[in-house]
Order: C-alpha cells, then sequence, then structure tokens
C-alpha cells in the first residue's frame, strides 16, 4: 500500500500520508479502489494547488504559465495516444482497392495528429528552456515541431518526417551539450528516434516487403521519444537551476 | 454544484462529503462508508481525498486533531452554507419536477 501512496507528490503523502494509509488498512484496496488511487495520485500532481488553505504553497512557475511537470505529463501522454493509433489502425475495415486488399488506417489519424501537437508542444519549450545562446537548437525545435504536425496530418508523406526528425537530433544534440537535457532523456529521444530510422530504412530499401507491420514496429519504437522528452521538459528547470548554481566549464558528464 | 466551480468530477462526491459531515465530524473512513450509504455507491479512496483536498483548499470543511492516525474533518460556516444552499436548490428542483408530472397526469 506504501507504493500506492508513493504515486502521490511528497508534500500531499507529508499532509495526507498518514491518514490515507490508515483509510487503507481499514479497508484495504481492491482493483477498483488501486485504480481509483491512480487516477487521484495523478489528479494530485496536475493539480499541486488544491491544498488546504495555510498550507505552504509551492513556488509558482516563474512564467505564470503551467508548470513544466503538468505539461511533461501531458508530453508523454503523447506515447499513450500513439500506442492507441496503433491499435485502432491493425484494427481497422478492410478494404478491397485496385491492387489489392488492404486494412484502412485512417481512423488512427487523430491519435496521430495528438500525439504530434503534443511532441510540438514539447519540442518547443524545450526551446524556450535553452540558454540564449542555443539559437540553432531554437530553430531546429521550431522546424522540427512544424513538420512533425505536418506530417501527422499527411502521413504517407515520409519526407516530412525525415525533416522533422533531422529537427529533433539537431535540438537534442543542443539540449544535451547546453545541459538543459541529461544523459538518459537524451538517449531515450534520440535512440527511438535512431531506431525508428533503422525501421524507415529498411522499409525503403523493401526489407519487410508490403507488410504492414513495419509501420507499426516503426511508430512503437518512437514511443518512447515522448517519454524522454516530457521527463526532459519537466526536469529542465530544476537542471539549469543546478547548473548555475555550479557553473560547469564543458557539457554535461 | 452552482457554489463549487473547478470541482470536476469531485464536485458530486463533495457535496457527498459535505452531506455526510452535517451531522458531524467524521475521518475518512466513516466518510467513506457513510457516503456509500447515502449514495448507494461506493465511493473510491482517490476519489475520497482528492475531494477533501479541494474541499478543504476553499473552507467547507477543517481538519480536526488526528486520533489514532485518523483525522477527522468537520464542516465550516462556509461549508454549511453552501450545502444548504445546494439542498435547496435540489428541493427547488424536485419540487418543480413532481408538480409538471402532477400536471401531465403521468
Amino acid at each position: 500500500m506504501t507504493a500506492l501512496l508513493r504515486l502521490y507528490p511528497r508534500d500531499w503523502r507529508e499532509r495526507y500520508g498518514d491518514e490515507f494509509l490508515a483509510l487503507l488498512e481499514s479497508k484495504p484496496p481492491d482493483l477498483l479502489d488501486r485504480v481509483d488511487i491512480v487516477r487521484g495520485a495523478v489528479d494530485a500532481r496536475l493539480h499541486p494547488q488544491e491544498r488546504p488553505a495555510g498550507e505552504p504553497e509551492p513556488p509558482p512557475p516563474a512564467d505564470g504559465r503551467v508548470s513544466d511537470r503538468g505539461l511533461g505529463l501531458a508530453i508523454a501522454f503523447g506515447a499513450a495516444l500513439v500506442v492507441v493509433a496503433m491499435v485502432v489502425a491493425i484494427n481497422g475495415p478492410m478494404v478491397v482497392g485496385e491492387g489489392g486488399s488492404y486494412r484502412d488506417g485512417g481512423a488512427a489519424i487523430p491519435f496521430l495528429l495528438g500525439a504530434a501537437l503534443l511532441l510540438a508542444v514539447g519540442l518547443v519549450r524545450t526551446a524556450t528552456q535553452l540558454p540564449s545562446a542555443a539559437e540553432g537548437g531554437r530553430a531546429a525545435a521550431v522546424l522540427a515541431a512544424v513538420f512533425a504536425v505536418w506530417w501527422s496530418a499527411m502521413i504517407w508523406i515520409f519526407l516530412l518526417w525525415i525533416v522533422a526528425s533531422f529537427g529533433i537530433l539537431a535540438l537534442g544534440v543542443s539540449a544535451y551539450r547546453t545541459g538543459t537535457w541529461g544523459r538518459a532523456d537524451a538517449t531515450l529521444v534520440l535512440g527511438a528516434l535512431g531506431a525508428s530510422w533503422l525501421i524507415g530504412a529498411g522499409a525503403l530499401l523493401g526489407a519487410f516487403g508490403a507488410s504492414p507491420d513495419a509501420y507499426v514496429v516503426f511508430f512503437l519504437l518512437l514511443t518512447p521519444m515522448w517519454l524522454g522528452l516530457g521527463h526532459a521538459v519537466a526536469k529542465a528547470r530544476s537542471r539549469t537551476m543546478r547548473r548555475q548554481a555550479v557553473p560547469v566549464e564543458s557539457g554535461p558528464r | 454544484m452552482a457554489d463549487m466551480p473547478e470541482f470536476g468530477r469531485f464536485a458530486e462526491p463533495s457535496l457527498y462529503i459535505l452531506f455526510s459531515l452535517s451531522d458531524g465530524p467524521k475521518h475518512g473512513y466513516a466518510i467513506m462508508t457513510d457516503v456509500e450509504t447515502i449514495s448507494g455507491s461506493p465511493l473510491g479512496p482517490g476519489t475520497l481525498y482528492g475531494a477533501l483536498a479541494r474541499l478543504e483548499s476553499r473552507g467547507f470543511i477543517e481538519a480536526l486533531e488526528p486520533v489514532d492516525r485518523r483525522r477527522p474533518y468537520r464542516l465550516t460556516a462556509l461549508g454549511a452554507t453552501t450545502l444548504r444552499a445546494q439542498l435547496e436548490q435540489m428541493r427547488g428542483l424536485a419540487q418543480t419536477g413532481l408538480a409538471r408530472l402532477g400536471e401531465s397526469g403521468r
């Protein structure tokens, strides 16, 4: 039960943790209760302002906008949208055309568009988190954001994704070199990108024939990119503050 | 709940919690069982504490000193006023609905 409690933010646990555990000891949670607790934990993380009057409040975001933690969670949710899109696509209706029968995955496009929009938000937020000197990284982020959203609406034009992915690569390198992203986040984002390139190159060279499975694998390999980007956005401010507190001469180790 | 803006999915559970506390302070488990009796539906622990946090942050309820790790909550004057307004509104709605049913002869 303490594992369930750890899903909540620390300040929430400090305020409600004891009585919450006492409640769970009085009534051990069943499966539905556990789902409800997870929903409650997500809510507590997304709405940290919902705390008792008189309790100390966390410092608001410096720019007055939505907190980076909430934004990071939303961006990471893009990975789930991609998975949903793939499930929808592989269960699409069979269509008989001139070139034979194929599965119509058009219903997946709205989910991919949602995921691409979240990706774009993450890229643009990262651009604003970069040091002022990283102009190239910022330009790459904007380019990647525009092309990623464009591609999600016209998924058959692979060139759009190639441009977007080079933009993400340039942004990732810039963010890592400036210490805005940690090694783990950069590895997740750029590793997912690299893996998708391998599959994409294989598909273009005909290594997978006409199998639609290659597309599903391509998209699933990309999902860690949303997770890494979301985590990087959520942590960038604290990384920047640490970096400013302890000057580092070179890039992150 | 008209007087509880931004409660979202916690609006209905919050009303039940205010209802439950209207006859005296209760701790989380007692509220949970009481709400199940009132509404006929179980109240999950995550929803209970999401609603409690909202009600407390807006001053509708207040926490008392814990007893054996169980912290009782009680209605504040603002919470009692809000609950009364909600119940009056529901009574008005019920009376109007019943009157209309009577007029239509159903």
